[in-house]
């Protein structure tokens, strides 16, 4: 096609200017494209978090809130659920099986988990895997410890190595149980979920580890030794949570009311689906709001071609007027330059894209070090593509006004010299 | 080519250039960002019929352009890949002349063609020309203000006289 | 349209009063229901609330909204009776549509309770009022299964609880026919409640509390073997949005 050909040697001619407006069209589409892969990647690793589970028991008080913390291992509850409560909870006839959780502690910024061998047993994710063991065992002393892939990677823990755990969830000095240390003895497979960035101990442990911290502090002279707490009782008295497995998922809202209406102590029982879809109502509008920015972004990179097409017309009158003389029709005019136009619009996305891929490969293992979401690298997913055709479209519009003008300007001009 | 011009459409008219007529201006003839073959070239991307008459002598477009280029003295390697404005007025002008008789158009219309050009490559330009058009069959037309030049063309028409219109009777 | 959560039990229980109430005292200008339910027929009926009270009338008339919604959804309404052989049976392999109801058993009868109790002479504040309460709650609570569903084709409408899912899809959901998990009003009971299990290709995209037609088969499975409990379970083929 003459007029594409000509239109693409224009650029080029032009091609200082035509690559700012290729640049700025490119950053504006890794932006749009980004943010829409990352509100479905965080998504899906969220909604892979957790499977297999029918209800997640807690102290009264938010849903969302309990499966933050409870699953995702963000923010802290605010009150416990004592050991009785989950053992008559257990011992429901329609419950198949539970996991306790206790939570409270952490290891240089890793948070730790108590729970039982159950925990190992029942925990599914991302449809239905199981967690897996990459090297040792789950615990069986009392101060065994299961890293998650992620603690054993970023802090370079093999088996056999001791480790400290710190009360809460700031790792100073003074807060750390000093003198119980423990033993890694497994690490689990890589999950792509909160599970690897966790170090799991048994929930006794998590009892001799306090037992000398009754009132929130150590209290001084009353110290108990690693090797007297083992002797002591450590039955725990009350747990942050607990996961629950149905004998039939029919009886799901029966069990619920049960514990919802538990009379002994007050308790929230959630189906982990309600509650991540009450997540996403919150978090839907920020992704919305994002969305529409980004959209915004897309428009004012147009606007810059718009702005670079329009003004080039000027200087080009006589390049029209030539273009006129050797047979080329209106219409012909207008078709350069809306080549022109789609020719920017197309290598901004393609240059938009590779910068976007570029960056993801960048940061991929950053975001899954710090956030624990995965972002796949993979091809472009039918909404993305759809909004990439917006992009076209869009385009394809602003550039159609340049080229009115210069079919307008052609027409009124003739073969006449305007230079 | 018996066509009243002034009943066609204006779409048609676009045609009828395309395909009839090559045109040569005074200055500023060739588009910037092509090259001097490319320039030459043109007509044929607008018009299937000039594009077939350039075909029709036995080569490609590209060497049609190069023949007509070599008529016009111009036909140096090192000319054709440099970037057309950077070739001197005389020689834009006789790329111009290339293209204005690429494929074999029935009338060229010039426009001060010379206007621009020193006194000696004046005469040598127009001679070209006329060999190219005698050798194509095509009816040159030339407007100028040079009288020098009147005594080389089969007949001159003084636009005054053909102004008539609206001025009165002018004089011949 | 779905009522409420907080109006349907105290309806529905109300309404089984006041079939009690409505056979006893013979109200005249009632759309009125025998205390004794046809065969085949459908659980509740209507009356025209003559206990006495504005509000039992109001919450009457809405009821009765409610059912003839329903009924317009209704087809052929299978036999709940499984003593007597299903009649009008449809063609293997076509499928039924059913509403709520259709998933109580007809010889669920609170009503024969309703008939111990003089319910007409009951205030509110009589013990026995409060004891008839506590025996329809414990009747609801047992919720018993319409044996005679099983492995029938069926279509039901209703709203989407998800169970299983991943990123983009629901492979299993629980099916209610109303929703909003409010603390002040009891669960679906467990006769109310359907396991949907999609087909493997057909999951539902969607969201939670989506209104939802699933067609697939109807089972009823055992689940916990001491109490003779069931539950419904749907093995769906297709899950579809609600016009």
């Amino acid at each position: 096609m003459a007029i594409l050909s000509l239109a693409w040697l224009s650029l080029r001619n032009r091609r200082f200017t035509a690559a700012l407006t290729v640049i700025s069209i490119a950053l504006s589409v890794t932006l749009l494209i980004g943010v829409e892969r990352l509100r479905t990647e965080a998504r899906a690793s969220f909604a892979n978090t957790i499977s297999g589970t029918d209800l997640i028991v807690g102290a009264r008080g938010g849903a969302v809130q309990l499966l933050l913390y409870s699953v995702f291992r963000i923010g802290n509850a605010t009150n416990n659920i004592s050991w009785q409560s989950y053992r008559d909870i257990a011992a429901h006839p329609k419950v198949a099986w539970t996991i306790p959780l206790s939570l409270g502690d952490s290891h240089r910024g890793f948070r730790v988990l108590g729970t039982t061998g159950d925990y190992f047993r029942h925990y599914r994710y991302a449809r239905d895997r199981g967690l897996e063991l990459a090297q040792g065992k789950p615990f069986e002393d009392l101060y065994d410890a299961v890293l998650g892939a992620e603690v054993a990677e970023t802090l370079g823990y093999s088996l056999g190595d001791q480790i400290i755990v710190a009360h809460g969830t700031g790792d100073v000095g003074f807060a750390r149980h000093e003198d119980k240390p423990f033993r890694v003895v497994g690490i689990l497979a890589r999950t792509g979920t909160p599970v690897d960035r966790t170090v799991h101990v048994s929930l006794e442990a998590i009892e001799a580890i306090h037992v000398d911290w009754r009132s929130g502090a150590p209290i001084p002279g009353l110290s108990v030794s690693a090797e007297q707490a083992r002797q002591m009782d450590l039955t725990p008295k009350a747990i942050t949570a607990a996961l629950v497995g149905l004998k039939s998922r029919i009886a799901t809202f029966q069990v619920q009311r049960f514990i919802n209406d538990y009379p002994e102590e007050p308790l929230s029982a959630i189906l982990p689906g309600v509650a991540l879809s009450e997540l996403w109502g919150l978090v839907g509008v920020a992704e919305n709001a994002l969305l529409l920015v980004s959209a915004f972004v897309v428009v004012v990179g147009l606007f810059g071609m718009l702005t670079a097409l329009l003004t080039s017309l000027e200087e080009r009158r006589r390049e029209m007027a030539i273009l006129r003389s050797v047979g080329a029709r209106p219409a012909h005019v207008f078709a350069l330059i809306m080549g022109e136009a789609g020719f920017l619009t197309l290598l901004g996305i393609a240059l938009g894209l590779g910068i976007l891929y570029l960056l993801l490969l960048i940061s991929q293992p950053l975001i899954q070090t710090r956030y624990g979401i995965f972002i796949s690298l993979g091809g472009l997913s039918g909404y993305e593509l759809i909004l990439l055709g917006a992009v076209v479209l869009a385009g394809f519009l602003v550039g159609s006004v340049p080229a009115y003008r210069a079919y307008r300007l052609s027409l009124a001009d003739g073969l006449s010299i305007r230079i | 080519m018996d066509q009243a011009l002034e009943r066609l459409g204006s779409v048609q008219r676009d045609h009828f250039r395309a395909d009839h007529i090559g045109y040569i201006f005074q200055m500023f003839n060739l588009i910037p960002y092509l090259s001097v073959v490319d320039n030459v070239v043109l007509p044929c991307r607008f018009s299937a019929r000039r594009r077939a008459k350039a075909l029709a002598r036995g080569n490609d477009l590209i060497t049609e352009a190069r023949r007509l280029l070599y008529h016009l003295d111009m036909d140096h390697p090192a000319l054709h890949q440099r970037a057309v404005t950077t070739l001197s007025v005389g020689q834009q002008q006789r790329v111009a002349a290339a293209r204005a008789l690429m494929g074999s158009p029935e009338l060229l219309i010039a426009d001060e063609p010379t206007s621009s050009l020193d006194a000696d490559r004046r005469e040598s330009f127009i001679r070209l020309l006329f060999d190219e058009c005698r050798e194509v069959g095509a009816t040159l037309i030339f407007v100028s203000h040079d009288a020098s030049l009147e005594h080389l063309f089969d007949r001159t028409v003084d636009l005054a006289a053909i102004n008539g219109s609206g001025q009165g009777a002018a004089e011949p | 349209m779905a009522l409420s959560p907080s109006r349907v039990l105290p309806l529905f229980l109300l309404a089984m009063l006041l079939t009690g109430c409505g056979d006893e005292a013979g109200s005249p200008g009632s759309a009125s229901a025998s205390a004794a339910l046809p065969d085949g027929a459908e659980t509740l009926r209507l009356q025209e609330g003559n206990a006495g009270e504005l509000t039992a009338e109001e919450l009457a008339a809405e009821l009765s909204e409610r059912k003839a919604d329903l009924k317009a959804e209704r087809t052929a309404p299978q036999a709940r009776n499984p003593s007597e052989p299903p009649d009008a049976e449809p063609a293997a392999g076509s499928i039924t549509e059913l509403d709520w109801d259709a998933l109580i058993p007809a010889e669920w009868r609170p009503d024969k309770i309703m008939e111990e109790y003089n319910v007409d002479e009951l205030a509110d504040d009589d013990p026995r009022a409060q004891e008839l309460w506590d025996k329809l709650q414990a009747l609801w609570k047992q919720a018993p299964v319409v044996e005679a569903l099983n492995g029938k084709r069926v279509r039901l409408p209703g709203f989407v609880v998800p169970v299983d899912w991943d990123a983009e899809k629901i492979g299993e959901f629980l099916l209610v026919p109303y929703y909003g998990a409010c603390i002040h009003v009891p669960p679906p009971p467990v006769n109310q409640t359907v396991h949907v299990i999609a087909a493997k290709g057909r999951e539902y995209s969607g969201d939670l509390f989506d209104t939802v037609w699933v067609t697939g088969t109807l089972k009823v499975e055992r689940y916990s073997g001491e109490m003779a409990e069931a539950g419904y379970r749907l093995e769906a083929t297709a899950v579809e949005p609600y016009e």
